[in-house]
C-alpha cells in the first residue's frame, strides 16, 4: 500500500484499514501477533505515534487484542467484525453517494438497480 | 517525564520583543515540529532551549534544569541550525572525532556510515563545503550525536529534495532505534509531517498552537460557496482565514467542529466543505494581522489587469 | 536516551585537546612573528662604538629582546583574538559552558604562552650563529653559549609570565568589547583617555605600572605580582563571559 498523504483519510486509519485488509486476505491469522507501531512506522516512513493511534483503533473495535508486553494480537472473530463493520458504514456510505449522484443526474430507481446489477454480472462473470 | 518545560517565557533584543509569555512543554522522547514564519522567534526559542542564549523573564526548564550556562543541559543536547562553526582548521573526519570525545551516546559507527553515503570526502573542510553539502554534514553531527534532546533548527536548508527525503528517512530510522527528544523547526511542513508527533505553532513571539499532528491535520475545514451563505455561517463559527473568489463566492477555513445538523445545513445552501491541509493552515494561523492583508493588496492600487 | 552527568574537569580537559587540535593558526602565527623579530634584530638590538685615531670599535649586541617583545605582542593578539565571535562559537559547537570554555581557553593559552616563551629565548641563540653565518668580516667577540643554566632558567620562568600576563590582559579586553560591539571605539579612547589625564596629574600610569612590574628585583615579588595582575584580569574576563550570549 502507498500512503495517501494528501488525501482527506487521516494516516492512522489508512494504517488501520491496511491492516485490516490484510487480515481478510488471510495474511495475518486469528491469534497472529500483527506488526508494532515501530515496525509499522517504519513501513510507511510515519511517525510510530501515529501508527500506535491506528492499532489502538482497531484494538477498541475488538479486532485485535493486548497481550501484555508482547504486542497486539489478532483477535480470533476478527474477520467478522471488520466485515459487518464495512457493510453497515463502508458499504452503506458508498449507497449512499450512488444515491445522492442518482438523484442529481435525476435517475430513475430502476436505471440505478439495473446498473448494480450489471456490475454485479461483471464482478461475478 | 517532561524534556521541556517554558512558563511565560519572554526574550527581547534591544528594542524588539522576540517571544512574548511564552508557555508549554514537551513530553519526553517526542518528534515536535516548531512552525511559524520567518522571525516569528522559532529560532530564538531554540536557542534558549539550548543554553546559547539567555531568556529576559518566565520559567525553563530543560530536563528539569535551566539550559542558561549550564553544562548539563549542554552534555545532553544539541543544537544543529545552518550556521554551524566548526574549526575551519579541522578536516570534516577529524570534526566527527572531537564529537565523538564530547558527546556520550555518539554512534561514530553511524557517523561514518551516512558520512560514506553522502559522499563526504575526509579531508574537505566544512568552510569548503556548498551550503546543501555543510546542512547534510551538520545533519550527520545532530543523528549521530543521539542527544536526548536533539534540535534542529531549518535543518534542510539547501539540500535537494532527493536529500531531504534521506534526511527524514535517516531520522525516522535512528529515532525509532532510538527514541529521544527531537525539535525540528522547518519550512517544509509538508514535507515531514508524517514524522512528526506534535507541532508548536508560534507566531510572533507567541503559542499560537500547541497541538498533535494528527488533530492539526483535521483542526480546520474549507468552505466552498455563495459569500451570503458563507457570511451566514461564519458568524456563528470560528473563522480562522477568508479569501473573496470570483462569481460571487468566497473560501474561508473555520475551525473544525461541525455537528452532522451543522453538515447537512451546508449540503442545503449549496456550501461545499474540503479538508484542509496542515501546511496551509499554518500558514492561515500565523498570517500577519498588522492589517496589511496578503500579497495582492500590494498591487492593488497598481492598474487593473 | 538517558541523561548524562558531566563533570567541569572532564569537560575542561576535553576542550583543552579540542582547542588544541583546532586552534592551529596560533602556531603559525607564532612562528611568522617570531621570524619576523628575528629578521628585525639582525640590524642588532643595541650598538656601542667608539673611535681613536688609528682604530674604532664598534659593538653590536644580539640579542633576544625585540623576539621576545613581539612574543610578548602576540600573546596579548592571540588572547584578544580567542575571545572574537568566530571562535567562541567554534568553542560551542559542542559540550561546554562560559566557565569549562574560560578555563579551557586559559589553560590553553598558558601551554602556549610557555611555547611562545621557550622558543623567543631559544631564538636568541639562532639569532646568534645567524649573525656569526650573514655577517662575515665581523669578528664575534662573544657568543655566550647556555651561561649559567639557573640565569637562563630565570629568564624562561620570568618570559612565561610576561607573555602570560600580556595574554591576560589581551583576553579581558576582547571580552570587553565581545560586550558590546561600540566597546571597539569606547574602550580605548577611555584608558588612553585616562592615562593622559592621570598624567597630567603628575600620576604616569604606564610608567607606574612597568615600574611596578619589570624594576622588581626580587624574583619571587615579580613571581607575586605578575601572577596577582594575571589572576585579576581573567577573574574579571570570567565575570564579563558570564553574562554573554552565544549565538544571536
Amino acid at each position: 500500500m502507498i500512503l495517501d498523504t494528501d488525501g482527506l483519510k487521516p494516516i492512522y486509519i489508512q494504517i488501520a484499514e491496511w491492516l485490516e485488509s490484510e487480515i481478510l486476505h488471510g495474511n495475518f491469522q486469528a491469534d497472529e501477533k500483527v506488526y508494532s507501531q515501530y515496525k509499522l512506522a517504519d513501513l510507511y516512513n510515519i511517525n510510530p505515534a501515529t501508527a500506535a493511534k491506528g492499532l489502538t483503533k482497531l484494538a477498541e473495535e475488538g479486532v485485535l487484542y493486548d497481550k501484555r508486553g508482547l504486542g497486539k494480537f489478532v483477535s480470533t472473530n476478527a474477520k467478522a467484525i471488520i466485515v459487518e463493520k464495512r457493510k453497515n458504514q463502508t458499504l452503506k456510505k458508498l449507497v449512499e453517494d450512488l444515491v445522492t449522484e442518482a438523484g442529481r443526474l435525476e435517475l430513475s430507481e430502476e436505471h440505478i438497480l439495473k446498473l448494480v446489477r450489471d456490475a454485479w454480472k461483471g464482478e461475478q462473470g | 517525564m517532561k524534556a521541556i518545560k517554558c512558563k511565560d517565557v519572554n526574550k527581547q533584543f534591544y528594542r524588539k520583543r522576540a517571544l512574548n509569555d511564552l508557555s508549554f512543554s514537551v513530553d519526553e522522547n517526542k518528534i515536535v515540529g516548531v512552525i511559524g514564519r520567518n522571525g516569528a522567534g522559532k529560532t530564538t526559542l531554540l536557542k534558549i532551549l539550548a543554553g546559547l542564549l539567555k531568556e529576559k523573564s518566565g520559567v525553563i526548564e530543560v530536563f528539569g534544569r535551566r539550559p542558561f550556562n549550564n553544562l548539563f543541559v549542554s552534555a545532553n543536547t544539541i543544537y544543529i541550525d545552518d550556521a554551524m562553526n566548526f574549526p575551519t582548521a579541522l578536516t570534516l573526519k577529524e570534526i566527527l572525532e572531537e564529537a565523538r570525545r564530547f558527546y556520550h551516546h555518539w554512534d561514530h559507527e553511524l557517523a561514518l556510515r551516512l558520512f560514506h553515503f553522502f559522499e563526504f570526502e575526509p579531508k574537505q573542510r566544512h568552510n569548503e563545503l556548498s551550503k546543501g553539502k555543510e546542512s547534510t554534514f551538520n545533519m550527520i553531527v545532530g543523528l549521530a550525536s543521539r542527544s536526548p534532546l536533539t534540535i534542529f533548527d531549518e535543518p534542510t536548508t539547501g539540500m535537494d529534495a532527493a536529500v531531504r527525503k534521506d534526511f527524514y528517512r535517516a531520522l525516522l530510522k535512528d529515532y525509532l532505534a532510538h527514541p529521544r527528544t527531537i525539535l525540528l523547526s522547518t519550512h517544509h511542513l509538508e514535507e515531514m509531517e508524517d514524522l512528526l508527533e506534535e507541532v508548536l505553532v508560534i507566531h510572533e513571539g507567541a503559542l499560537s498552537l500547541h497541538i498533535s499532528m494528527d488533530e492539526l491535520k483535521e483542526y480546520g475545514v474549507g468552505l466552498t460557496g455563495k459569500k451570503d451563505a458563507v457570511d451566514s455561517f461564519l458568524k456563528e463559527k470560528e473563522m480562522l482565514w477568508k479569501k473573496e473568489q470570483t462569481f460571487d463566492t468566497c473560501y474561508a477555513v473555520i475551525k473544525n467542529d461541525l455537528t452532522g445538523d451543522d453538515y447537512q445545513r451546508l449540503k442545503e445552501s449549496g456550501v461545499q466543505v474540503s479538508p484542509v491541509k496542515a501546511n496551509d493552515l499554518c500558514i492561515y494561523l500565523t498570517e500577519s494581522q498588522n492589517g496589511k492583508g496578503s500579497v495582492d493588496d500590494v498591487f492593488d492600487r497598481s492598474a487593473d489587469v | 536516551m538517558s541523561l548524562i552527568e558531566v563533570q567541569t574537569s572532564e569537560i575542561v580537559k576535553r576542550q583543552i585537546g579540542y582547542k588544541w587540535r583546532a586552534y592551529t593558526g596560533v602556531f603559525t602565527s607564532l612562528v611568522v612573528i617570531q621570524l619576523l623579530g628575528l629578521l628585525f634584530s639582525l640590524n642588532g638590538t643595541g650598538q656601542m662604538g667608539s673611535g681613536r685615531t688609528g682604530y674604532d670599535v664598534k659593538i653590536t649586541y644580539f640579542t633576544a629582546d625585540i623576539i621576545v617583545g613581539f612574543t610578548i605582542f602576540w600573546g596579548f593578539l592571540t588572547a584578544f583574538l580567542l575571545t572574537t565571535k568566530a571562535y567562541r562559537e567554534d568553542d560551542f559547537a559542542f559540550v561546554t559552558n562560559r566557565k569549562t570554555s574560560t578555563l579551557s581557553t586559559i589553560a590553553f593559552l598558558f601551554m602556549i604562552c610557555v611555547i611562545g616563551a621557550l622558543t623567543a629565548l631559544l631564538s636568541s641563540f639562532a639569532l646568534k650563529l645567524l649573525a656569526y653565518v650573514i655577517l662575515p668580516g665581523e669578528e664575534m667577540l662573544l657568543i655566550q653559549g647556555m651561561g649559567d643554566v639557573g640565569t637562563w632558567l630565570q629568564g624562561i620562568f620570568a618570559t612565561i609570565l610576561i607573555v602570560f600576563m600580556f595574554s591576560s590582559l589581551g583576553y579581558l579586553a576582547g571580552m570587553i568589547i565581545q560586550l558590546n560591539k561600540m566597546l571597539v571605539i569606547v574602550l580605548p579612547v577611555v584608558v588612553v583617555g585616562l592615562m593622559i589625564l592621570l598624567s597630567r596629574g603628575g600620576f604616569q600610569v604606564e610608567e607606574y605600572f612597568f615600574q611596578f612590574i619589570f624594576e622588581e628585583n626580587q624574583a619571587w615579588l615579580f613571581t607575586l605580582k605578575t601572577i596577582a595582575v594575571t589572576t585579576i584580569f581573567y577573574a574579571l574576563a570570567v565575570l564579563v563571559s558570564n553574562r554573554l550570549e552565544v549565538k544571536r
